[in-house]
């Protein structure tokens, strides 16, 4: 380019500032956003995996149906230590209790982790913060969150249940840091973390019922193994060696993804999500600067002519204007490194606390910066090429006819020049369709990036109205208002009437829900529970008879259960496909429950979404009938007479009181508002960043709409000065480029309409499958079309009418000298 | 009033001086420029045709037609009788329909777009209505700019000479202005300091004073002779009446075709 040429660029930037300025700002912002999710999805995988992976995550874990003493499981920890494959194996313990603060039963409960005083830690370990391992006797550690959900501080005192049924007093020690696990408020449970000593008591020593082994695949070396079928081929050797040469029964075999947290796939899911809705808003907006670029080169198109006839190639002329576009490229790169690293940086923030991880550094990998650059720079200069390159070609002949027509403006027109002939048709009305699609390039264009745009709002929306379908949905099924879980199962006859003489109770009914594996037949039930025992692990539900408290299940095979039915059971595709991959309607499985395995004929899978039952399902008196015991309960469910919070906690806190009273124990009871709770936990964010993305679609249509129009107006400064000269009064003129932005805007809508129900369709079953295992809800928010169709119709106007005010008020002397 | 042909060394000490030779500015070699040594331009059986949705209209019909070095000619005719599309064609502008155009010993319709335009820098000064100067460039970066074109100039010269150019066409005080603060006429004269930018050996203009007022327009059109003789190759298009006491032939066109072709050249007598 020659220095001249570099003088005329700079000085048609600084002519056209605030197209330019424009420009820059709609790329900025795409880009921002796109780069702070890369960044943000770069640093959180990465302090994800260095948090995870520095807890030394067991591969798998062997849960026994009994627990054994401590040294005892330290001799099998030592057998299986020399087992092929087997880098370091340990005895651990866990349960779940419910937790008494002053007298008080808290609506939480919490999960307690158990070790060994002499456990090295070696293997899934925590951060001992502001005390040291081992507690003493009598102390528990907390992790920071679970402190802060049960409004508890160190050195405050609870009294926990043990699996012996003994209570537990205990003092809170120190505070941990624990990232293998889903931070307790998403699950609205605290952690706790003790050793064997605090449990131990006169004549009822603690137990360790989990052996949890680290695998290699690679002999000699420490390094865990990722091949999940590995680790489950080696913990299926020890537990078939201490059922066959020590006796004790295997409960199941967790095995969790190896090298995963429990929610990095969801992170990762959620995050690409992220990312695609970030690179979506950056192709759309370098669509629009490509829009406006064609527009301002289509106004040089004289200048080209003039150039071309004083010497100057195509190529020469090419270069000119990718430097104008790598202008624009550069300053909104520029624009939006600091945005993008700063949001990027309070986004991996969020992320890491959704996890629960404390990062180390929330700097972005070296890669994402390589990424943004390229994206930014190279983007823009690909979506103008095609306009460059051919307005570069422009001959001197077509700069000379050059009228601000398309190519072939009466292919554009031949429809509309046959309304023409309408009768009564307004003149105006008919000039402004014409106008909008004699370039039917730019008309296309315009609308496909306005489609585009409203497609993305109202899809992101739709979805998260399709999300918050699902919280209504699982409101809808819980029919019942307090949850309470016994320690031990009871007869229901026996609990029932207890708990129906309760004032406010208007339904009591008896379930039993159990831990249990699935395997198929004689084999030891595999899982891939994480240590949480939340995700991955399955649990059978009996359903007993007349309920309705049940919402049955869609189901993709066979049948639900008949009335009463015994020895058939109904897996959901969860359960199905972590536990017995491949197993249909026909085959059997057997459960194992209590030590005790027994064999079920599938009779029906059903369709369910992740968070929501144990996976199986079981009549009552089928139930009772394999367990070879009368039918008893370990659950109740209560519909309280009215459904508001008050009531809910006031039967809460009688129906524990009658129990406890009768000598029925109970291990926890609460409203079902707790449960809302966790479902609302997991869903929050993802809803938070599907409006996020379609706020940021919104910005970038409006930003193009208002360019298209000015481009269009700026393109006719000096069609409208004919139109002055031959007597149109300004607001004639005004009310015809009005309407063109109108028509554009509604064209818009229009297209957008079957788009936007594929693309919800599409994303909610891949976002539904992705998270709860199930599509969403199929939702179409028309709250959101309305706003799209407003704002893109008012947008349209406002736009349209400071453009078209402008040019109304050229004279027609400065009209035609427009060049 | 006829204008008299001056001498060669007349011609030289019209417009030139010693600087203008110090920076390249002086008569057109055109031994160097056109290879036959005597016509400049060569017009030969050449049809011009538009289709449009009526049918073909033909705007140049079997014209062939030849000028010398040296010559100022200009074209007149009605409105529609050809005589833009002829200079376009001599610009290269245009491509015809059929037969050929030679022009500063180019064939024109062997050139590509690229090829054209390069030519166009070097060969030929345009001074075109349509041809307005970039508004977003001075008046003597617009007389440069031609020169960074085409590279005959040396870059240390381009501007002293721009600026001799502007100096010679009246317009000197207006170098360091953008073109929207000059007036029609100031503008229609910085237009042609850029046609000559590059010394070229031909200058066409269509309708150069079709803008101006007559003093402003005789004033152009004196420039014109001037050029011309000092040698020059000029064919103008234009509507002004007086245009034959000042150019040595007049073309007639009507409907495309050649009507009328008077002057020195073809012997006759106006």
């Amino acid at each position: 380019m020659t220095s001249l040429l570099a003088v005329k660029l700079r000085r048609d930037l600084r002519a056209s500032w605030s197209r330019f300025l424009m420009m820059v700002v709609a790329i900025a912002v795409s880009l921002t956003v796109f780069s702070a999710v890369l960044y943000a999805w770069g640093a959180s995988g990465r302090e994800t995996s260095r948090a995870y992976l520095g807890t030394e995550p067991a591969s798998a874990t062997i849960v026994l149906d009994r627990g054994i003493g401590v040294e005892q499981m330290a001799a099998v920890a030592a057998e299986a230590r020399t087992r092929p494959g087997v880098i370091e194996a340990t005895g651990r313990a866990q349960f779940t209790s419910e937790i008494e603060v002053d007298g008080r039963v808290l609506d939480n409960s919490l999960q307690v982790f158990v070790a060994a005083p002499d456990d090295p830690m070696r293997m899934a370990n925590v951060e001992v913060q502001q005390a040291s391992w081992p507690p003493a006797a009598g102390e528990i550690l907390l992790d920071r969150a679970t402190l802060t959900l049960l409004d508890l501080a160190v050195g405050d005192t609870m009294v926990v249940k043990a699996p012996s049924g003994e209570a537990a007093r205990l003092r809170v020690a120190g505070v941990v840091y624990d990232p293998s696990l889903a931070p307790a408020p998403q699950e609205q449970r605290g952690h706790g973390y003790l050793s064997t000593a605090s449990l131990a008591t006169p004549g009822k020593p603690a137990v360790l019922d989990q052996l949890k082994i680290q695998v290699t695949d690679q002999p000699g070396r420490t390094t865990p193994s990722r091949d999940r079928d590995a680790i489950t081929a080696v913990a299926r050797d020890i537990g078939e060696r201490l059922q066959r040469e020590r006796g004790l029964a295997v409960r199941e075999i967790q095995v969790p993804e190896p090298y995963e947290h429990p929610h990095q796939g969801q992170a990762d899911a959620l995050l690409l999500a992220l990312v695609a809705g970030g690179a979506a808003a950056l192709l759309l907006s370098t669509i629009l600067v490509a829009n406006m670029l064609n527009g301002l080169f289509t106004q040089q198109i004289p200048q080209i002519g003039i150039l071309k006839a004083i010497g100057a190639r195509s190529g020469r002329i090419g270069r000119l204007y990718l430097a104008m576009t790598l202008v624009v490229a550069v300053a909104a790169t520029l624009l939006a490194l600091v945005p993008g690293i700063l949001i990027g940086r309070a986004g991996a923030g969020r992320i890491l606390g959704f996890l629960g991880i404390e990062a180390v550094s929330l700097a972005a990998p070296w890669w994402t910066f390589v990424v943004v650059l390229a994206a930014g720079l190279l983007l823009p200069a690909l979506m103008a090429l095609i306009p460059l390159v051919r307005t570069s070609r422009t001959t001197v002949r077509a700069a000379i006819d050059h009228r601000g027509l398309g190519s072939n403006p009466r292919r554009a027109t031949g429809v509309l020049a046959r309304l023409g002939r309408i009768r009564r048709l307004d003149r105006g009305l008919l000039m402004a369709l014409r106008n909008t699609v004699r370039r039917p390039a730019r008309f296309l264009l315009s609308v496909g990036l306005l489609a585009s745009a409203g497609m993305v709002f109202v899809a992101g929306m739709s979805l998260s109205a399709g999300v918050g379908a699902i919280q209504e949905e699982t409101k809808d099924q819980r029919r019942w208002d307090v949850d309470v879980q016994l320690a031990r199962p009871v007869p229901r006859d026996e609990v029932a009437p207890l708990v129906e003489q309760v004032p406010d109770v208007r339904r009591v009914e008896g379930w039993t829900i159990a831990k249990t594996g699935v395997a198929g037949p004689r084999q030891i039930p595999l899982t891939r529970t994480y240590p949480d025992q939340g995700h991955g692990g399955v649990a059978v539900t009996a359903v007993p008879a007349g309920t309705t408290m049940l919402t049955r299940p869609k189901l993709l095979e066979g049948r639900w259960l008949n009335p009463g039915e015994a020895g058939t059971i109904v897996l959901n595709q969860i359960a199905r496909a972590n536990t017995v991959p491949g197993i249909g309607a026909g085959d059997t499985v057997d459960l194992s429950v209590g030590g005790q395995s027994t064999s079920w004929r599938v009779v029906g899978i059903a369709q369910e979404r992740g968070g929501g039952s144990g996976g199986t399902y079981v009549t009552a008196a089928g139930f009772a009938d394999a367990m070879g015991e009368p039918q008893r309960v370990n659950q109740l469910r209560i519909a309280t007479d009215s459904h508001d919070e008050r009531t809910r906690e006031a039967v809460a806190g009688a129906v524990d009181e009658t129990l406890t009273d009768e000598g029925i124990e109970v291990q926890s009871v609460a409203s079902v508002a707790v449960s809302d709770a966790a479902t609302e936990g997991h869903l929050g964010p993802i809803i938070l960043i599907l409006i996020a993305i379609a706020i940021a679609m919104a910005v970038v249509g409006c930003i193009g709409l208002g360019s298209t129009m000015s481009a269009n107006i700026l393109d006719r400064t000096r069609e409208f000065g004919v139109m002055h000269a031959i007597g149109a009064r300004p607001k004639t003129v005004r009310r015809i480029v009005i309407g063109e932005g109108v028509f554009l805007a509604l064209a818009s809508c229009l297209v957008a309409v079957i788009p936007t129900l594929a693309l919800t369709a599409v994303i909610g079953s891949g976002l539904g499958n992705l998270f709860m295992d199930a599509p969403l809800p199929f939702r179409v928010s028309i709250l959101a079309a309305g706003i799209w169709t407003g704002l893109v119709i008012l947008g349209a106007i406002l736009a349209t009418d400071a453009a078209a005010t402008r040019a109304s008020r050229l004279t027609v002397r400065e009209a035609l000298a427009y060049l | 009033m006829r204008h008299h042909r001056r001498s060669k060394d007349d011609r030289t000490a019209g417009l030139l001086s010693d600087s203008d030779r110090d920076i390249g500015v002086g008569p057109p070699d055109r031994a160097s420029t056109t290879g036959n040594g005597r016509h400049a331009i060569q017009v030969s059986d050449v049809v011009k045709a538009y289709p449009l949705s009526a049918g073909k209209v033909i705007a140049v019909d079997d014209l062939s037609l030849e000028i010398e070095q040296g010559e100022f000619v200009a074209i007149v005719g009605r409105s529609g009788s050809g005589k833009t599309t002829l200079l376009n064609l001599l610009a290269g502008i245009d491509r015809p329909t059929s037969g050929t155009v030679r022009v500063a010993d180019a064939d024109l319709g062997s050139l590509s777009e690229s090829g054209l335009a390069a030519w166009r820098g070097r060969s030929v000064g345009l001074v075109f209505q349509f041809f307005q100067l970039l508004p977003t460039l001075t008046v003597a970066e617009n007389v440069m700019l031609p020169m960074d074109f085409a590279r005959k100039i040396p870059v240390g010269d381009r501007r002293d000479r721009a600026l001799h150019l502007l100096e010679r066409m009246g317009v000197g005080d207006q170098a360091d202005k953008v073109p929207a603060t000059l007036s029609g006429g100031q503008q229609q004269r910085a237009a042609i300091a850029r046609a000559l930018a590059n010394d070229p050996p031909i200058l066409l203009a269509d309708e150069p004073t079709g803008n101006l007022d007559s003093t402003t327009a005789d004033a152009v059109l004196e420039l014109f002779a001037e050029l011309n003789a000092d040698g020059q190759t000029i064919v103008v298009v234009t509507h002004e009446r007086d245009v034959r006491s000042i150019v040595r032939r007049q073309v007639t066109l009507v409907d495309g075709r050649v009507a009328g072709d008077e002057g020195e050249r073809a012997g006759l007598t106006a």
